[in-house]
């Protein structure tokens, strides 16, 4: 299968005063339709550098990331913005919700953004909110919703206009074990019934049960990747029993 | 391989750019009024406080024009194109006097049309049933010539010797007196008290002059009635008034006529009505301080709309990084806060004329407050225009939010 996603040889550094940090230090990684990863590491270890370029709101240092077929830093910061409105979800640590827009209008703005705003999308925007069980919260605002939900109307929101990638930062980061397994159990059977590429940033490794992928960075580079069905569940369930 | 996929993705990239958008997207409106609702007692707010600044912009300015008015108004509507004062008075009105002897002078000059002497002093009208006699300013005039009022109910002056009087809209409303009512003026000649009676044979619009409505009598009459220091016992030789009145067959000639008149007269300043009015004391100080009041109560009201405006940004950081990051273009998110902060300030500049009209219909009319339609425009509009103004740091700094944020990181 042809990746989606390619990053070949990323690297990020910043200077600060005068010394050099590698925050990103090159990188290559591939994924394909219908695959979930797990990017995880240490803090500090260059996760969200990496879902930040992938996502194309930083430039690499080094080397080039292909979406789609199309290399991000050819594109106009004009092309960019539409690209990821187009061909991206995100989900986001905090802050992920408009204040003032109720989890419907929420999941919504991302069909307007596109000019998807249908009959026939918005039967699809319920059907999602329904699958993530939000189906009675359809009119509540973000203040009035708990983390988990907020993160669900997140994710709605991420996959409504069908995307072909969906980036992850931190999805579970506020929830409580049993609610942050719940959440990305449903994420990723939704990724999975939509053929898209998801990569989900997350340092709380017993999420990585449900992934098909675990890249572990350290210090800016991949140290590991866990990709056979058994290793994954070697990994997860080791760190399950912390 | 690389290379390869690049050249194939190369047309699929222009072909995102031929998506036919909406001339005008109804997005950016959409966001700003789901905002607005959502926070209804934070904009309302805000929107009280410009209707709060409308209403005192808008007094400052009816004050100015009301003030102002009850000053000069005569002068400003005076059916001449120059006004002649004595020489070396600073145009002075009440220091100034032309006499009689000039006005046939006046009269011969090439290019004069018409002129009128003017004579300026105050008396009061004693009412009856208890009433407190209402001072006015009393004004000597030539029957027919510059100087007298069009009388829009009633008629002119018939003459020079007769008992009439022409009162202006400012006597008839605090009166009620009308035409063809006799009524008694009271002035001080010496230190007695002397009682003269008149015929009202017409009302003109308002001609306040020295903030006193006004009453408009022959020149003899007003010779006669004029309050006097003594009593004179000498008969002068001449009738003395304050200034000239002169109308010109071309009124586009008016600085070259000026200087003629002076040459040819000699001990007289002409100037143009504007420069007359602007003389009369009070008048330029009364108006640069109300300007002064306006300018600062504007001013106030860019910075109370711009404060409100950037500390709602300060707060809103993170939502407009994440929106960014999901694909809002930044002309949407601009094109929603500029949407934003021009209903606010509509809404306020509304409520605010809406609440200043129904006031000043409340108030009596002694009270010095004039709305004309070119300060209301002028205030209204400028109003309008400091909201925006108001926004414009907020704007810049919403503009330069990096959709970064919405991951914590910085570039
Ligand atoms: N703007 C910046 N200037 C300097 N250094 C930066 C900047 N942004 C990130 N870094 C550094 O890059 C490294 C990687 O940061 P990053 O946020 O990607 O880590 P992370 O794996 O997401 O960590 P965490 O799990 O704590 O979120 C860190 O050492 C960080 O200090
Ligand atoms: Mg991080």
């Amino acid at each position: 299968m042809t990746a989606v996603l390619e990053a070949d040889s990323v690297t990020k550094t910043y200077e600060v005063d005068s010394t050099v940090i590698r925050a990103v230090d090159d990188v290559s990684l591939q994924i394909c339709p219908g695959e979930f990863v797990a990017l995880v590491g240490p803090s500090g270890s260059g996760k969200t550098t990496m879902l930040a370029m992938l996502a194309g709101l930083l430039k690499p240092t080094q080397g080039s990331i292909m979406i789609g077929g199309r290399k991000l830093h050819q594109m106009s910061d004009e092309q960019r913005t539409q690209f990821r409105r187009e061909k991206v979800g995100f989900t986001f640590q905090s802050n992920n919700l408009v204040p003032y827009l109720t989890v419907r209008e929420n999941v919504e703005l991302m069909l307007k953004l596109n000019n998807q705003y249908t009959r026939q999308s918005q039967e699809q925007t319920l059907g999602l909110l329904a699958q993530l069980g939000l189906g009675d919260r359809l009119n509540n605002l973000p203040s009035q919703l708990s983390g988990g939900q907020q993160q669900r109307v997140a994710i709605a929101r991420a996959l409504v206009h069908n995307p072909a990638i969906v980036l992850a930062d931190e999805p579970t980061a506020s929830l409580d074990t049993a609610r942050a397994l719940q959440v990305v159990q449903t994420f990723a059977s939704l990724i999975h019934a939509q053929n898209l590429a998801g990569i989900m940033v997350t340092h709380d490794l017993r999420m990585c049960q449900f992934v098909d992928k675990i890249i572990q960075m350290q210090d800016g580079k991949i140290a590991r990747v866990f990709d056979s069905e058994q290793e994954i569940r070697a990994f997860s369930n080791a760190h399950m029993l912390n | 391989m690389y290379v390869d996929t690049a050249r194939r993705a190369a047309p699929r990239t222009s072909n995102l750019n031929l998506q036919i958008k909406p001339l005008i997207s109804p997005l950016p409106p959409y966001l700003a009024f789901k905002e607005i609702w959502r926070n209804k007692g934070r904009f309302l707010l805000v929107s009280l406080v410009i209707a709060l600044i409308t209403t005192l912009v808008l007094f400052v300015d009816g004050l100015a024009e009301g003030l102002g008015a009850g000053n000069i108004e005569y002068l400003q509507k005076l059916n001449a194109d120059l006004v002649l004062f004595q020489e070396n008075v600073d145009l002075s009105v009440s220091a100034s006097q032309v006499g009689w002897s000039n006005l046939n002078d006046i009269g011969r000059i090439q290019g004069v049309k018409d002129v009128g002497l003017i004579g300026f002093s105050n008396a009061s009208i004693v009412l009856g049933d208890g009433q407190e006699p209402l001072d006015v300013s009393l004004i000597g005039i030539g029957a027919g010539k510059p100087g007298e009022p069009e009388a829009f109910a009633g008629r002119s002056l018939k003459g020079n010797r007769v008992k009439e009087a022409i009162i202006d809209r400012n006597v008839f409303l605090r009166t009620g007196l009308s035409v063809g009512d006799q009524f008694t003026i009271k002035t001080i000649q010496g230190i007695d008290e002397e009682f003269y009676t008149l015929e009202i044979v017409g009302i003109s619009d308002g001609r306040q002059y020295f903030i006193r409505p006004s009453i408009f009598v022959p020149y003899l009459a007003w010779d006669e009635i004029k309050p006097q220091a003594f009593v004179e016992d000498t008969d002068r030789s001449e009738l003395i008034l304050n200034v000239a009145a002169v109308q010109l067959e071309n009124p586009g000639n008016l600085d070259a006529m000026a200087r003629r008149i002076e040459a040819q007269l000699g001990s007289v300043e002409a100037v143009d009505l504007k420069t007359a009015y602007q003389a009369t004391p009070g008048y330029s100080a009364q108006q640069s301080t109300l300007n002064t009041v306006r300018i600062f109560t504007l001013l106030i009201g860019l910075l109370v709309i711009g404060g409100f405006f950037q500390i709602q940004t300060l707060q809103k950081v993170a939502q407009i990084g994440m929106l960014k990051a999901i694909g809002a273009s930044t002309s949407t998110i601009a094109i929603a806060f500029v949407v934003q902060i021009v209903y606010i300030t509509l809404l306020g500049v509304v409520i605010g004329s809406a609440g200043t009209l129904a006031l000043s219909l409340s108030f009596p009319v002694t009270v010095p407050i004039r709305f004309t339609t070119e300060s209301v425009i002028l205030a209204i509009s400028s109003l309008l225009i400091i909201g925006p103004m108001g926004g414009l740091v907020s704007l810049i700094y919403l503009l330069r939010i990096e959709p970064l944020t919405a991951l914590g990181l910085r570039p």
